[in-house]
């Protein structure tokens, strides 16, 4: 069903991955044999509270970040043509797991360190997706993928203003709580 | 030349017309603003241009970064950034942002050139995975290439852009030159109509108090002339009754036939006029002196009779045939009778003497508010004058040139008649024929006017009889004053000139029923016929069959 914003799945979220996957990669990356469990071992997203310096970041596997309830989300956007239809956890639903020390904006860092501010007023006012497929299809570096920022934009006209446009980051790396 | 009243009323559609078009640039000029804004907060695609090349130098320098030994870490960089790379090339195209960013390179087709080495190069990666440092070099030299056609391609974008924005710029600073001007036109221009406006106002004030002038000012005269009238009225009457009663006295002398005809007719016109003079006082104190109408409760019979008594000396002098139908003629009516009678005998005067009116046909009967009388007259001397049969309905346009004596009558009407709070109408129909409608508000009382019996009999006890025990009734009422038409004639029958007399009763009351008391020798010449002893209810129902089988129709 598209259209409309639809949770798909409703499953418990699984424990986070806190540790490093950087040398398994490697080896992976080396070796051309990467296997799926290897990809899914793979940190997609990070995500830190700078209010709470204490506590280690989290590291988000695409495992983890299915584990959670889906959404899809149909929209036209401005970077692709038609409306293709978006799928992955609610952003709010991510960012929950190190909020809670009065943070006001998210960080959102891509791969290629591009950065902008999300107020964490959107997460809560408008289901805004952290996308990791597109039409079915897992996104990739080359798609604007892993993650993809998807706001409603389609079901609010407010979202269609220009200022939402910077937050729609694609290929996202962090996300720094503030 | 366009007078000022034309400005006057064509002032407000001409501001409307024109605040409407201005109220239509200023919309126009509005939208126009909100298209600049919308096109210049379109997606700064700036940023994407100058992100793929800034893509490319990052992934030429992972390259040359391998190729100087830095190996573990640029083989993850490599394949990295090659797919950064592959996105920001693959966005020129798709969706808006890249059918905008694919216009800039429409000539020169960097992006296809550099998808195509893209595409070249993705097997080589294998290649530089397994460490061969020439592959790198040789995929260096092959992006390195674009580098340059990609800067050309990030500054016309820039370039572009910044013509575009300046575009947008232009159109905003030009519908806000247009909506200020169009506000400061509509301002304009409503101040000018609110000065106009005022103007006229002020105009207008001073144009009510000058005519209040005048009008006060002509009231002022017009009861002065009415004074005058009045006094003039009255001044005149004295000498007329001395020349009336100078006139009587000659009249009782001796005198030869012409010398009598001269009195008789100087006798006339002087009471006509004596008539006249009161009919004026009374219609200038209707109009001055604020009175009311006399309003009492009069049957329709008596009041068509004193119409009927008034006009019947004229209608016999002039040769007139007329009758009269009286519907309802025992239902009383509140009205002021004199008044109403006066009114119509002028009427029916004006259209005698001047409509030339030979055959009348008159109606009269009540209705819910209303009584009315309709005066139909078949045939004129002579063809009709619309003057003269509309001057009972309303004053000439032209009266002042027209005045005469003739007017006297059709005024007085009309006065009265507007005074009852009724009104004339009139109507022709073909070239000697027409009618007068005479309608004033009435309120009809439900009761039944008294019955009035005169009694016709020769013996003494047989009155009292009457009087005191059979016909003693609240409807009925006994009167035997020759003046006062009665409603029945109870005649006790009996003798050799019981005919003839019951026919000298019908030509002095033709209205009324005659009803035989005892053994009539002739029935046929009664209305109804009573024998022996009765009660009043047997008498009131001779009287009501010998009423309808009369239909009250009288003639004059």
């Amino acid at each position: 069903m598209v259209g409309e914003q639809v949770e798909v799945r409703s499953v418990p979220a699984r424990s986070m991955r806190g540790t490093t996957r950087s040398l398994a990669l490697a080896a992976a990356v080396l070796s051309s044999a990467l296997t799926s469990a290897a990809i899914a071992e793979e940190v997609l997203l990070t995500l830190s509270n700078e209010n709470a310096r204490e506590s280690s970041p989290i590291e988000w596997t695409r495992e983890d970040l299915t584990a959670l309830p889906q959404r899809r989300i149909q929209t036209a956007t401005e970077w692709t043509d038609g409306r293709p239809v978006f799928e992955g956890p609610l952003a709010r639903d991510v960012v929950s797991r190190a909020a809670g020390h009065g943070e006001r904006v998210a960080n959102a860092v891509a791969v290629n360190d591009y950065s902008v501010e999300i107020p964490l007023k959107d997460f809560e006012r408008y289901d805004v997706i952290l996308a990791l497929s597109v039409d079915g299809r897992e996104l990739s570096l080359r798609d604007k993928g892993p993650i993809w920022i998807v706001y409603p934009r389609d079901q609010h006209e407010e979202l269609q203003d220009p200022v939402f446009n910077s937050r729609w980051i694609w290929q996202l790396d962090r996300l720094v709580l503030r | 030349m366009i007078s000022r009243r034309h400005i006057t009323r064509g002032l407000p559609i001409l501001a409307l017309l024109a605040l409407t078009g201005l109220a239509i640039l200023g919309f126009a000029a509005l939208k126009k603003d909100s298209q600049a804004l919308d096109q210049a907060s379109k997606e700064n695609i700036v940023w994407a241009a100058t992100q793929l090349e800034n893509e490319l130098l990052r992934f030429t320098n992972s390259l040359s970064v391998f190729q100087h030994g830095h190996t573990d870490r640029a083989i993850a960089e490599i394949p990295r950034r090659f797919d950064i790379l592959w996105s920001r090339a693959a966005q020129f195209g798709q969706g808006e942002v890249g059918a905008r960013l694919a216009r800039y390179d429409r000539s020169a087709q960097v992006v296809p050139r550099l998808n195509a080495v893209l595409r070249e190069h993705e097997s080589t990666l294998e290649q530089l995975l397994r460490g061969d440092h020439e592959a790198a070099h040789v995929m260096e030299v092959a992006f390195s290439t674009l580098q340059s056609d990609l800067h050309e391609l990030s500054v016309r974008v820039v370039r572009g852009e910044e013509a575009r924005l300046g575009g947008a710029r232009d159109r905003q600073r030009e519908s806000v030159t247009i909506t200020t001007l169009s506000s400061a036109a509509a301002l304009v221009f409503g101040v000018i109509i609110v000065f106009y406006l005022y103007s006229q106002v002020f105009r207008f004030e001073r144009l009510a108090g000058a005519h209040l002038k005048l009008a006060q000012k002509a009231q002022r005269a017009d009861e002065a002339k009415t004074r005058f009238l009045t006094m003039m009225s009255h001044e005149l009457r004295t000498p007329m009754n001395g020349v009336l009663g100078t006139l009587d006295l000659i009249a009782q002398s001796e005198l030869t036939r012409p010398q009598r005809r001269l009195v008789d007719q100087a006798g006339r016109s002087g009471r006509q006029m004596i008539r006249m003079l009161g009919d004026l006082i009374d219609v200038t104190a209707l109009k001055t002196d604020g009175l009311r109408p006399e309003v009492r409760a009069a049957s329709i019979a008596n009041i068509a009779q004193s119409i009927d008594e008034q006009f019947s000396h004229m209608a016999r002098r002039e040769g007139v045939r007329a009758t009269t139908k009286v519907e309802d003629p025992r239902l009383r009516v509140e009205i002021d009778a004199q008044r109403f009678s006066q009114a119509l005998n002028y009427v029916l005067e004006h259209i005698v003497s001047r409509v030339g009116a030979t055959d009348l046909q008159m109606r009269i009967w009540a209705e819910p508010g209303a009584l009315n009388m309709r005066i139909w007259f078949l045939d004129t001397r002579s063809d009709l004058s619309d003057p003269e049969l509309d001057v009972l309905a309303k004053e000439p346009e032209h009266a002042l040139n027209d005045i005469a004596s003739d007017a006297f009558g059709p005024s007085v009407a009309r006065d009265v008649i507007a005074f009852l709070g009724g009104e004339i109408s009139v109507a022709k129909h073909g070239s000697r024929s027409g009618h007068v409608l005479v309608s004033v508000p009435v309120s009809a009382l439900s009761d039944l006017a008294p019955l009035t019996v005169r009694l016709e009999v020769r013996s003494d006890t047989v009155r009292a009889l009457c009087e005191t025990v059979v016909i003693r009734a609240p409807e009925v009422v006994l009167c035997d004053d020759d003046k006062v038409a009665p409603d029945v004639i109870l005649v006790e029958v009996g003798g050799d000139e019981e005919t003839t007399y019951v026919a000298s009763l019908r030509q002095t009351w033709p209205s009324a029923l005659i009803v035989a008391f005892g053994a009539a020798r002739e029935r046929a010449a009664f209305d109804a016929v009573i024998d022996g002893l009765f009660t009043p209810a047997e008498l009131r129902n001779a009287i009501s069959a010998a009423m309808s089988l009369r239909g009250f129709e009288e003639s004059a």
